[in-house]
């Protein structure tokens, strides 16, 4: 696999009236085309500002990152869906063509087919309003996917769902992006989730936060989220990063 | 639908009847007891009048068409204010939210303003603009402006974080902010400052026709009290509540309807 982003030593300050808050402390990682990476951290470590620097809507104090393509297109998934009440699930789905000013027809024609991929077609003309908590996450993702975006951050995409849509919904969003070869940074922290989803696992340690420890996910058998738990390494990665990011309860 | 459902609906029909009932019953005692006291002189019908007297002088006022004059006087000039405070309210809002060192700057400009009592500016707007109706209509505009600015701002800043946050990852220009987020998610704050300002705009208008004009509903309650006819000032104040009562209404309906839509 090829190199698409090269972070090297990142690091972010918060400069408040009162003090200055160090958040990222030195940062460097290398993600690979096609691969789903996963940083896991403890709440409040600085996991969510760095996807923050990367796509762009924030800057890092100190340090660079690179993609090995010109102008590449980013998408980025947000904890919450976001989706705006007034605008019916095609419009939400259209929003960042819309803003890109890339609403061609063929593009149009690109999320109407996602749409009706992910079973989703049905509810064109609906108002999330009418949609459960996992179809939104969807078409979060759908609204993301339609930039057709090289790279995917996905910043804790399951987390305001309740436990069995998150399975189910990751599962789906899984299915998504390895269908699509799409390269994904996913911010989580759930352990489990980031085991049965990722290609490999990037630990953070607590604030400021720096790279703890990297795991390469080699499980037998390899297959969708919901399967990987039930592989025999998982528990054992499981119990290295549960160890690793040192949670106090 | 099931039985006990029907049970509550009806239960609740009968609720609502009830207290409409009341409230008819409420302004009719209200108007014979003022009529039978006043007939009776133990309330001085010169200075407390009685529902006769003033249905009489709004039935001569009817006849001679001053009544339909005076309601178009203060109408005109409610719609005026209203359109402009509204207007100007929404674009000064707009030009605050796209200018954020600009309004700190005039925040406490705004405050001051807002909480000075406008009726001690009225003698200086009549020198400045004319014994007019110029002068009513910036009168109403000192009371509603600031009002309306100071809403729709507020609905502005407090949009939702993480969609403001989702158009920055897009790209999205402050243009298409404004279009595509702050305007649409703000709708129900500036629907609900339309009425608002509709009331600021009517206290404004009043105020303004007591202090100059030659018509209205504020003119009519002034001259009614040079003159000592209270049975006239009595007829505008109770043409200003039904007008009130009207345009307020009137309101209601277009945010119901507004509201409605996505």
């Amino acid at each position: 696999m090829s190199k698409l982003l090269d972070i090297k030593h990142i690091s972010k300050n918060y400069i408040t009236e009162s003090e200055s808050i160090e958040a990222i402390r030195d940062i460097t990682l290398e993600i690979e085309k096609g691969s789903i990476t996963t940083i896991v951290g403890s709440s409040g470590c600085g996991k969510s500002s760095l996807l923050s620097i990367l796509s762009g809507i924030d800057h890092a104090t100190s340090g660079e990152f690179k993609f090995s393509k010109k102008d590449p297109v980013i998408g980025y998934m947000l904890q919450s869906d976001a989706l705006f009440p007034w605008l019916t699930i095609y419009e939400n789905a259209i929003l960042g063509l819309k803003i890109k000013k890339k609403d061609t027809f063929e593009n149009l024609e690109y999320v109407k087919r996602l749409l009706d991929t992910y079973k989703l077609s049905e509810f064109n003309d609906k108002y999330p309003s009418d949609l459960s908590g996992g179809m939104k996450q969807r078409v979060a993702l759908i609204r993301t996917l339609a930039l057709k975006p090289d790279i995917l951050l996905l910043d804790e995409p399951f987390s305001a769902l309740d436990y069995q849509s998150r399975l189910a919904v990751s599962d789906d969003v899984y299915r998504i992006i390895r269908k699509e070869g799409i390269t994904t940074i996913m911010v989580s922290h759930d352990i489990a989730e980031a085991i049965s989803m990722s290609d490999r696992v990037v630990v953070l340690s607590k604030r400021p936060c720096h790279v703890k420890k990297i795991y390469t996910i080699l499980l037998s058998n390899k297959s969708t989220p919901i399967e990987n738990r039930k592989a025999k390494e998982f528990s054992i990665y499981y119990n290295k990063i549960w160890k690793d990011l040192d949670i106090n309860v | 639908m099931s039985e006990e459902a029907l049970k509550i609906l009806k239960k609740k029909k009968k609720q609502k009847r009830i207290i409409f009932a009341s409230q008819i019953a409420i302004v009719v005692i209200f108007l014979l007891a003022w009529e039978v006291l006043a007939s009776k002189k133990i309330l001085n019908p010169f200075i407390f009048s009685s529902p006769s007297r003033i249905w009489n002088t709004l039935w001569n006022l009817f006849q001679s068409g001053e009544l339909i004059k005076h309601i178009g006087t203060t109408l005109y000039e409610v719609i005026l204010a209203f359109s402009i405070g509204i207007s100007a309210g929404f674009v000064i809002a707009i030009l605050l939210y796209e200018l954020p060192t600009f309004a700190k700057i005039i925040d406490p400009f705004l405050t001051m303003i807002n909480s000075l009592p406008k009726v001690a500016l009225g003698p200086i707007i009549i020198i400045w603009t004319g014994a007019n109706t110029k002068s009513i209509i910036v009168m109403a505009l000192l009371i509603n402006l600031i009002v309306s600015i100071m809403n729709i701002y507020n609905g502005f800043i407090g949009v939702d974080e993480v969609k403001l946050k989702l158009l920055r990852t897009l790209g999205a220009s402050k243009s298409q902010v404004l279009r595509f987020l702050i305007i649409p998610e703000s709708k129900r704050t500036i629907i609900s400052s339309l009425k608002i300002n509709i009331s600021m705009t009517l206290i404004g208008v009043i105020m303004g026709e007591f202090l100059v004009s030659k018509s209205g509903i504020g003119y009519l309650i002034i001259y009614g009290t040079q003159v000592f006819n209270l049975t006239l000032v009595m007829s505008g104040i109770i043409i200003l509540i039904v007008l009130s009562f009207l345009i307020y209404e009137f309101i209601s309906l277009i945010e119901k309807k507004l509201s409605n839509q996505r």
